[in-house]
């Protein structure tokens, strides 16, 4: 991750991901059901956060070029940290599930990007931009498992989604001490709305097959949960 | 007689030391060799040369790398293992690749060359850039089935590989990007441009009139697809072929999931054709005969089959022999035999030189040939400084020679020529330090990297003491003035090891346990 530290951070935003299934924070040793009914368990749920802008109500905006790869595995990638933002009262953040068609085409990268983190694919150059795996008893999958790896950055399957959070009545200061965004990422948006994902008959989603369904799904997993300005 | 026992015993110690040595192919790499010449009349290139500078010591790397079968899961596989040098770096004989375990792939390898004119990867495109590609038969399953990180792994276990990495990057942590550039570093050397076609075009060489009318055939027929100079034109077509019904390979389609991507493959460059035989994506046909019957037989009208194709070639069976004819002018055999791209870690065998019935010489003439030999063995000191042992070698075949000519007549005047030349005052250094370090160096070179390394590291008033060689390399006694963060200076000192790097002929200093300060 794009963080230096050699110098003190100045105007420093962390924006802290919560992973949840719907309603409770996400564990890997809890049993949940979809919207179908059938039970499953999450064992690797892992997705990549990029082009965030942050928006002022007069519209002035803060673009960040970093890439984020979060990861419930590592606590650390929860927390995406953004040095030096300008000051000022912001309403909203955009940013995008996913890696840019730039990205994917510009051969070797590091950092989050690298392709040894496990979310590249060899056969067809790309990032996986969403995986969520688990273990559900009505996959057919040898050991039951689903598994779920979207990506694709070109037409038709392009994956890439944008997300809009308004901060409702809250606004996010940015002064010279840092502050925190708190965001929620529901894996269970993923299973659900438009498409309700079945276990039965949709158990593994790893090429450009049925992947934008996902991807739509997904398109509406981050809400608001809170701000914490220090001053 | 002590210098001549000191003399024996070094023979006898270099024999047993780097006696196997000395009649290898040279595979170092140097600034030249690394040069790349765009061929003439090559359109624009497409891989960026100045994200990834080739230098020898990244291409000797990529080299070891691409020959090295410590790439895959079980170590057995290497990536010249489906690319052969020979074979324009396909596989000749295996219609599918062989991976490991003897797991059988599902595409026929294709051949390496021109890499930095490719746009797409993969006879279905499916990759992007060529620093991406080598990912691909790694992690594969048929093929290498191991993970980038496990390799990461493996090759920062290895201490020839870590000073070689250090050597190219300036940093001995491996990482991904290293790995895949330096293997990009060999991979766009590969260019194959100097057939007797290429010949031909540029006014070098002749062809025969059938060969001149194959390339006519040819341009008329088949250049739609199989463009020159690259002879591929970099598209996807569906060529005719009839899907198997074991691969199930639908092609293109995997990659774009469009339907009209059905059954379309990249088109091949038809450089080097002739050795990169079987033919096709699958390998389904042995020879070019084959190929060419298959493209003039009646193809049913799909929507599917390329445009090109539908409209039928028509050749008869003279016509084919001669585009064949044509086919072979395209082999380039000063690139298969290329001693740059040759595998660095099996070392060719160069027979020994036929003995010639011994000529009988008058005593004056052996002393001639005898001065220039020890003369050029001496010139040799001085240019091949590290390999010293081939000075004791040349000093071994002249005593075998002076054995040889006087096994029936004593020759005087030379005997004493050779008593005079080894109590010379040249020679006598030469054994003694030879006894004193084992394989005799060069003290400055070996000491250089180390005074390079202290300069660097910010050392002052340095002062190095070569000691002894040892197993684990020279041992080099070094004291220096350091100033700390604070500003004080302090007077430390410390061995260094210097190892001797044989594939880029370097000194480098290599302290698993001490670091500088």
């Amino acid at each position: 991750m794009a963080v230096s530290f050699n110098k003190p951070p100045k105007n420093k935003l962390t924006i802290h991901v919560k992973n949840y299934v719907g309603n409770t924070v996400l564990n890997l040793d809890s049993s949940y059901r979809n919207e179908l009914g059938q039970a499953f368990t999450i064992t690797n749920f892992k997705y990549y956060i990029s082009n965030i802008c942050l928006k002022q109500a007069d519209g002035k905006k803060y673009q960040s070029e970093d890439y984020f790869l979060v990861d419930e595995f590592e606590n650390d990638s929860k927390k995406l940290i953004l040095n030096n933002v300008p000051e000022g009262n912001y309403t909203s953040i955009e940013f995008t599930i996913g890696v840019d068609s730039l990205h994917n085409c510009s051969g070797l990268q590091n950092g989050a990007l690298d392709p040894t983190n496990g979310m590249f694919w060899a056969w067809n150059t790309g990032y996986i931009f969403l995986k969520l795996e688990g273990i559900s008893l009505q996959s057919k999958l040898p050991g039951h498992i689903f598994e779920y790896h979207i990506g694709g950055f070109k037409k038709p399957s392009n994956c890439i989604r944008k997300i809009n959070i308004e901060f409702k009545n809250n606004s996010l200061v940015i002064e010279k001490k840092s502050s925190s965004l708190i965001i929620k990422a529901d894996a269970m948006q993923v299973l659900k709305q438009p498409t309700n994902i079945d276990f039965v008959t949709l158990p593994s989603v790893t090429d450009f097959r049925y992947a934008t369904l996902i991807a739509d799904n997904y398109a509406d997993m981050f809400s608001f949960l809170e701000i914490k300005n220090e001053k | 007689m002590k210098s001549k026992f000191i003399y024996t015993l070094s023979c006898l110690l270099f024999i047993f030391l780097v006696g196997f040595t000395i009649n290898y192919i040279d595979f170092s790499i140097t600034q030249k060799d690394v040069e790349i010449k765009i061929p003439k009349g090559f359109p624009k290139l497409i891989y960026n040369l100045e994200k990834n500078k080739v230098t020898p010591a990244g291409f000797t790397l990529g080299r070891k790398l691409f020959y090295d079968p410590i790439l895959s899961k079980d170590n057995t596989i290497s990536c010249a293992s489906c690319h052969q040098q020979f074979a324009a770096f396909s596989q000749i004989d295996h219609a599918l690749s062989h991976g490991i375990n003897g797991l059988l792939g599902k595409r026929n390898a294709p051949a390496l060359q021109n890499l930095l004119w490719k746009d797409a990867f993969m006879l279905d495109g499916g990759i992007n850039h060529l620093d991406l590609q080598p990912i691909s038969p790694i992690t594969n399953p048929l093929e290498m089935n191991e993970s980038l990180v496990n390799v990461l792994k493996k090759l920062q276990q290895n201490k020839m590989y870590v000073s070689m990495f250090k050597e190219v990057y300036k940093d001995s942590l491996i990482t991904s990007d290293k790995l895949l550039k330096s293997l990009s570093q060999f991979l766009v050397l590969l260019i194959s441009a100097d057939s007797r076609y290429d010949r031909y075009k540029h006014g070098k060489d002749t062809l025969s009139k059938d060969e001149v009318n194959g390339l006519k055939l040819f341009r008329t027929n088949c250049a739609g697809c199989h463009k020159e100079p690259l002879f591929t034109d970099n598209s996807y077509r569906n060529n005719g072929l009839s899907i198997d019904k074991f691969l199930k390979d639908s092609a293109r389609l995997n990659i774009t999931g469009l339907r009209t991507d059905l059954l379309k493959f990249k088109v091949p460059s038809l450089r080097n054709i002739a050795v990169t035989y079987p033919y096709m994506h699958d390998g389904r046909f042995n020879g070019l005969q084959q190929v060419l019957n298959h493209y003039t037989k009646k193809f049913v009208a799909t929507d599917i089959v390329d445009p090109l194709l539908q409209k039928g070639v028509s050749l008869n069976d003279q016509d084919k022999k001669d585009i064949i004819s044509f086919l072979k002018t395209l082999t380039d055999k000063k690139f298969l035999h290329d001693v740059r791209f040759n595998n660095p870690n099996i070392r060719p065998y160069i027979p020994p030189i036929k003995k010639e019935a011994p000529t009988i010489l008058n005593e004056d003439q052996l002393i001639i040939n005898y001065r220039t030999l020890w003369d050029s063995s001496h010139v040799k000191i001085i240019k091949l400084i590290p390999q010293y042992a081939s000075y004791i070698d040349s000093l071994d075949d002249i005593l075998r020679q002076i054995a040889q000519q006087s096994k029936n007549k004593r020759y005087i005047k030379l005997d004493a020529l050779h008593q005079g030349l080894i109590n010379s005052e040249k020679h006598k250094e030469a054994v003694k330090n030879y006894i004193k370090y084992g394989q005799p160096a060069n003290r400055e070179e070996v000491m250089e990297p180390c005074k390079q390394l202290l300069k660097e590291s910010g050392a002052t008033d340095i002062e190095l003491q070569l000691k002894k060689q040892t197993k684990k390399g020279w041992l080099v006694q070094v004291n220096y003035m350091y100033k700390n963060s604070k500003g004080d200076l302090s007077k430390k000192s410390m061995v260094l090891i210097v190892e001797y790097n044989p594939l880029t002929k370097k000194f480098i200093v290599f302290n698993p346990k001490q670091t500088v300060h």
